[in-house]
C-alpha cells in the first residue's frame, strides 16, 4: 500500500466525518545503528513504519497511531483519535493555524546515500577509529556509537496538503576513558551530516581520534578548577549548547505559554546588545535542516533574539494560534508514535566582529570552556551546563586545562553579561530530549562573559 | 487484546524460525506489544488525547560468534521475516565476538511477584483520564491560583503491555502487565514578577491511576517554598539534606552506573574489584529488586528470558555485587542477575536496574530538618556527574534554606558540588525513615550530608 493512496483516503474520510481539522503522517524510517565497544562490534538494523492521526474537534487534540499502514488501519487510528476528542467533551485548545492546499514533494540531496554503502564497509571504517583510538596508552576503555537512517515523511491533512520529504541522517558519539596516577577521566565527540555517507570525509578518523585523544589527555592532566564567579570565554561548542539548552527551550512557544522565563518579555532587551540568536531551518548540513514540519507546515526562520530584542518565539500550528505569533515551522515528532512538539531545528548565535585573543586580553583569571558534556534548564531560568574540556585563562593567555566542572547561573542574566561576541562559527550535532528525542544542530561563535558562576569544588 | 495477526507468542516462535532458515546458528525474539491511552497537559490547557497501539518483533541472531539484532514495527508475516533477515544480515557483517557464549537457557524456575496486572486498569475509558486531567487544573486554580501557581504540565497515562520471548535454546516466556503513570508540573509566577522553579511530581502504579490532585498538592508545597528568597548565603560547606528526587538523580549517574556489571567489566566502575569491601555508611543498603509486588519495573522473565530476581548490590554499606546480563554475566565469571533491559523492541538487552530501592534509616522528617539546612529537593545536570569519579557539580532547583525546621527561603541558582562516593562514605549524618519513590523505579529515602559545597548564584 502506497503512503499515498492511504492518505487520500484518510482526507476523504475525515472530511466527511466533519471534524474542523485533522492530519496525519506516514513515515518509515529505515535505520542502522553500529555500537562498537572495547572493539567489539554489535551491528543493529530496523524498520520503523507506521501511521500517526491527530484529530482537532471543539477545542481538543485526539491522537493515534499503528504500526499497520493500511487504508483499514488508518481509518481505524482516525476514529479512534476522533473518539478521542469527542471524549473530551470541548475542550480549552484553540484551533490551529491553516493554510492552503498544497502539493510538495522534497528530497534532500546526498552525495553518496547510505543505502549504497555496505555494512561491512561502515564496520571497517569505525574499526579504523577504534584502532587509532586503543593504540593510545591513557586509553582504558572505548566506545562507538554510529548511527544512520533514512527517513521518509508523508504528511497530509484536511486542508489538502500532501506533503513529503525524505532525508538522510548519519551520527556518530565517540568516548575515550582512562586513567593517569589515579586520576580518572573522559571526552567526547560527536560528528554529523544529513548529506549521506560523508561523515569521514567531514572529518577523518585520524582527525576524529586526534582530538578525542587531546582532550582526554587535557583531562588526566587537569587540576580541579576554584568555585566562585568569574570571566569565562566561551569556544563556540559550549555556545551552542548553552543557546540551545539554557537559552532555546525557554522560547519554545509552549513552554513561553506555561510561564518561562521569556513570557511576556517580547520586544524587551533580554540580551546584550551585541546577541543575536536564530532557530534557522535552512542552515547548510544541520540536523534540523528541513523544508517541513511534522504538521506539514514550511519552515521558516525563527528570529528569537535580535541584537539584544526578544522578537519572536518558535512555533507550532497551535501555540502560534493560542499565542498570535507566526507560524514557524518547529513542530516535530521523533516518530509516528508521537504527536509533534514545539522543537527545536539548528539554534545558533550569530557571529559578531571579536578576535579570541582580543577577547582573552584583559582577563587577569578566569577559564576557557571548549567543549560541554550537556546541560539542564528549568523554566525559570536556572541553567547548568556541565564541562568536558577548559582551561584556565591567565593574564590574557590559555593556561593550564581544569576538569570537573560546571557553569550555571541564570540565562538572561548571562545573556546581558556577553560583552564580545566572535567573528568565527562551529556549527556541531546532538540529540535533544524534551520527552522525545530530536536531533538538532546548535552552535556560534567565541563569546565572552563577564562574570559567570563555575561550580568547582572548593 | 488488539486483533494483530499473530499472538506475540507466535510471532516469537515464528521469528526464531525464520531467522535460523535464514542462516543464524541460534537466535533470540522479543515481542511486545502496548495498548493504552495518555492525556497530556500543557500550560493549562489539555492538549493532546493519545491512543497508544504498539506492537514490534525484535531478533537478536548469532552465526557463530557473530551477533546482529534487528527489529520490525507490526506483528504480520512480512515484518517478522524482516526483522530475522536484518537481523542475521546484521551478524553475518559483524565481528566475531570471542566472549560471545550463547543465548540464555531457560530458568529452572520463574517467581510470581504479584501485583503487575489489574483488569480494570486494563479497561479503563479515556474519558477517566480526561476527567482526572480537568480535576487537576480546576483543583490547582481554586486551591492556589491566587498566590500565582498554575500547571504548566502534566501527563497521566495508562497501558497494558504484552511481552513475549522465545529462543533457540528452548526459552518460551509470555508476560502481561499494566501501568498507571502520571506527573504534575507546577509553576508560579509571584507578585513580584520573579518566576519560581517548575517542580515535577510523579506518580506510578500497576495497579490503580495515581492521584493528580495529590501529585499537584506535594509539587504546590515545594513551589511555594520559592515565595521568599534566602539570600546573602556565602559559598562554602554545609550541612545539606537531599530529598529522594535530587539523591535518585544523582545516584542514578553515578553509584548505579557503577553497580552496573558491564561497567565492572569494562573498568568504568568505581566500585570495581571491591565486592565485599566497605564502601558506604554502614546505614545505606541498596537492592536491586526486580520481583517486588507491584514494582514499577518487575516482570517474570528479563529482556532475554531469564527469571528476574532480588539482587542485593550493597549490604549495611559493603558491596556485595554487580547487576547483569548473561553477556556480561558471563565476561565477569558470574550468573544473569536477571538484569537485561530493553527498550521495549526498539533495542537488543543490556544491563539495566529494574526496581532500585535504598533502604530506609531512622530520622524522622524533624530530625533531618534539625539545625541549619539547606534541602536540595530536585537537581539540574545530575547527567553531567562523572560516575567514574563521582565527581558532581549540579544547580539545586529548588533548594531551600531551613533553620531549626523552619523554611527561610530559596537559594537561588544553588551550585551544589562534591564527590557523591566520599560523601556516601564518610559524610552521612542521617538516613530518612520514609521511603519515596520520587519517579517510577526508585525507591529512595532522604539524606543528610555534612560539609556539601554550596555557592549560590553570584548576584
Amino acid at each position: 500500500m502506497e503512503p499515498r493512496d492511504v492518505l487520500e483516503r484518510f482526507v476523504a474520510e475525515a472530511q466527511r466525518l466533519g471534524v474542523e481539522y485533522a492530519d496525519a503522517r506516514v513515515e518509515r524510517r529505515r535505520f542502522t545503528r553500529i555500537e562498537v565497544r572495547e572493539g567489539v562490534v554489535t551491528p543493529s538494523s530496523g524498520v520503523d513504519y507506521g501511521v500517526a492521526v491527530r484529530v482537532y474537534y471543539r477545542g481538543s487534540i485526539g491522537f493515534a497511531y499503528t504500526t499497520r499502514v493500511t487504508r483499514e488501519a488508518v481509518l481505524e487510528a482516525l476514529s479512534r483519535a476522533f473518539a478521542m476528542a469527542r471524549a473530551a467533551g470541548g475542550g480549552a485548545m484553540p484551533g490551529p493555524v491553516t493554510f492552503d492546499a498544497a502539493e510538495a514533494e522534497y528530497v534532500h540531496p546526498v552525495k553518496r546515500s547510505v543505502a549504497d554503502v555496505p555494512l561491512d564497509v561502515k564496520v571497517s571504517d569505525l574499526l579504523e577509529l577504534d584502532g587509532l583510538l586503543s593504540g593510545s596508552g591513557e586509553v582504558k576503555s572505548r566506545s562507538i556509537r554510529y548511527y544512520e537512517a533514512v527517513e521518509e515523511r508523508f504528511f497530509a491533512s484536511t486542508e489538502e496538503r500532501y506533503i513529503s520529504e525524505t532525508r538522510e541522517l548519519v551520527y556518530v558519539v565517540a568516548s575515550v576513558f582512562g586513567s593517569r596516577d589515579g586520576v580518572r577521566g573522559s571526552s567526547h565527540l560527536t560528528q554529523g551530516t544529513i548529506r549521506g555517507y560523508t561523515l569521514w570525509e567531514k572529518m577523518s578518523q585520524e582527525e576524529f581520534a586526534r582530538k578525542l585523544l587531546e582532550r582526554l589527555h587535557a583531562q588526566l592532566h587537569a587540576k580541579t578548577p576554584k568555585a566562585g564567579a568569574f570571566p569565562v570565554v566561551l569556544a563556540p561548542e559550549a555556545v551552542g549548547v548553552f543557546v540551545h539548552e539554557a537559552f532555546g527551550h525557554l522560547a519554545e512557544a509552549d513552554l513561553v505559554a506555561a510561564g518561562s522565563a521569556l513570557k511576556g518579555r517580547k520586544g524587551e532587551k533580554v540580551a546584550s546588545e551585541k546577541v543575536s540568536i536564530v532557530d534557522d531551518p535552512d542552515v547548510e548540513d544541520g540536523f534540523g535542516t528541513l523544508r517541513y514540519d511534522d504538521e506539514g507546515v514550511r519552515t521558516a526562520k525563527a528570529v528569537i533574539v535580535e541584537n539584544g530584542i526578544h522578537r519572536q518565539v518558535m512555533t507550532d500550528r497551535f501555540y502560534a494560534s493560542l499565542l498570535g505569533e507566526k507560524p514557524t515551522g518547529n513542530a516535530r515528532a521523533e516518530s509516528f508514535r508521537y504527536p509533534p512538539l514545539v522543537r527545536m531545528r539548528n539554534t545558533i548565535m550569530l557571529p559578531g566582529d571579536a578576535r579570541l585573543e582580543e577577547m582573552l586580553e584583559g582577563i587577569e583569571f578566569g577559564y576557557y570552556i571548549v567543549s560541554t558534556a550537556g546541560g539542564q534548564t528549568n523554566m525559570d531560568g536556572s541553567f547548568q551546563v556541565g564541562i568536558g574540556e577548559a582551561y584556565e585563562i591567565v593574564r590574557g593567555e590559555i593556561g593550564e586545562p581544569v576538569r570537573n566542572l560546571a557553569i550555571s547561573g541564570n540565562t538572561l542574566e548571562t545573556l546581558q553579561n556577553i560583552d564580545m561576541v566572535g567573528r568565527d562559527f562551529g556549527l556541531f550535532y546532538g540529540v535533544c530530549g524534551k520527552g522525545q528525542r530530536a536531533f538538532v544542530s546548535d552552535g556560534g561563535p567565541h563569546v565572552r562573559v563577564k562574570r559567570l558562576t563555575i561550580g568547582g569544588r572548593a | 487484546m488488539v486483533a494483530w495477526r499473530f499472538s506475540a507468542a507466535e510471532a516469537a516462535v515464528m521469528a526464531v524460525r525464520q531467522a535460523i532458515r535464514e542462516g543464524a546458528s541460534e537466535a533470540e525474539a522479543f515481542v511486545s506489544v502496548e495498548r493504552g491511552y495518555r492525556v497530556t497537559i500543557m500550560a493549562g490547557v489539555v492538549k493532546d488525547l493519545v491512543v497508544e497501539r504498539d506492537a514490534g518483533v525484535a531478533v537478536r541472531a548469532a552465526v557463530g560468534k557473530r551477533v546482529g539484532f534487528a527489529y520490525a514495527t507490526g506483528l504480520d508475516a512480512s515484518s517478522i521475516r524482516e526483522a530475522a533477515r536484518l537481523a542475521v544480515r546484521n551478524a553475518r557483517a559483524s565481528r566475531e565476538d570471542e566472549w560471545w557464549g550463547g543465548f540464555p537457557e531457560p530458568s529452572p524456575s520463574y517467581p510470581e511477584p504479584g501485583g503487575i496486572y489489574e483488569a480494570s486498569l486494563a479497561r479503563v475509558e479515556p474519558e477517566t483520564l480526561v476527567e482526572d486531567a480537568r480535576e487537576l487544573l480546576g483543583f490547582v486554580a481554586e486551591r492556589y491560583g491566587r498566590r500565582g501557581v498554575a500547571v504548566s504540565r502534566a501527563s497521566l497515562g495508562v497501558a497494558e503491555v504484552e511481552r513475549a520471548i522465545a529462543n533457540s535454546n528452548g526459552v518460551y516466556r509470555v508476560d502481561v502487565g499494566t501501568f498507571a503513570q502520571g506527573y504534575v508540573a507546577l509553576t508560579a509566577r509571584f507578585p513580584d514578577g520573579r518566576v519560581s522553579p517548575s517542580v515535577f511530581e510523579f506518580g506510578s502504579s500497576r495497579v490503580s491511576i495515581p492521584s493528580m490532585t495529590l501529585l499537584a498538592e506535594r509539587a504546590a508545597e515545594k513551589v511555594l517554598l520559592a515565595e521568599k528568597v534566602a539570600s546573602g548565603l556565602e559559598p562554602g560547606r554545609y550541612r545539606v539534606v537531599f530529598a529522594p528526587e535530587a539523591l535518585a538523580e544523582l545516584l542514578e549517574y553515578t553509584v548505579l552506573g557503577s553497580l552496573n556489571g558491564e561497567m565492572a567489566v569494562r573498568g568504568r566502575s568505581f566500585y570495581r574489584g571491591r565486592v565485599g569491601e566497605r564502601v558506604m555508611d554502614e546505614r545505606l543498603t541498596i537492592v536491586d529488586d526486580g520481583v517486588l509486588k507491584g514494582g514499577d519495573a518487575t516482570w517474570r522473565f528479563d529482556g532475554e528470558g531469564v527469571a528476574m530476581q532480588r539482587t542485593v548490590l550493597v549490604e549495611k554499606g559493603v558491596l556485595r555485587g554487580f547487576i547483569f546480563d548473561s553477556y556480561w554475566g558471563r565476561r565477569m565469571g558470574v550468573s544473569s542477575t536477571g538484569n537485561a533491559v530493553r527498550p521495549g523492541y526498539t533495542g537488543r538487552p543490556s544491563p539495566g536496574f529494574t526496581n532500585v530501592v535504598v533502604a530506609e534509616g531512622d530520622a524522622s522528617p524533624e530530625e533531618l530538618l534539625e539545625g541549619r539546612v539547606i534541602v536540595v529537593y530536585s537537581v539540574q545536570g545530575a547527567h553531567t556527574a562523572n560516575m567514574e569519579t563521582g565527581e558532581y557539580s549540579v544547580v539545586g532547583n529548588p533548594a531551600v534554606l531551613y533553620e531549626n525546621g523552619e523554611p527561610r527561603g530559596i537559594v537561588p541558582g544553588a551550585a551544589v558540588s562534591g564527590n557523591i562516593y566520599e560523601e556516601l562514605a564518610s559524610r552521612v549524618e542521617m538516613v530518612g525513615r520514609l521511603v519515596e519513590k520520587p519517579y517510577p523505579g526508585m525507591y529512595v529515602p532522604w539524606l543528610r550530608l555534612e560539609g556539601v559545597h554550596v555557592a549560590p548564584r553570584a548576584g
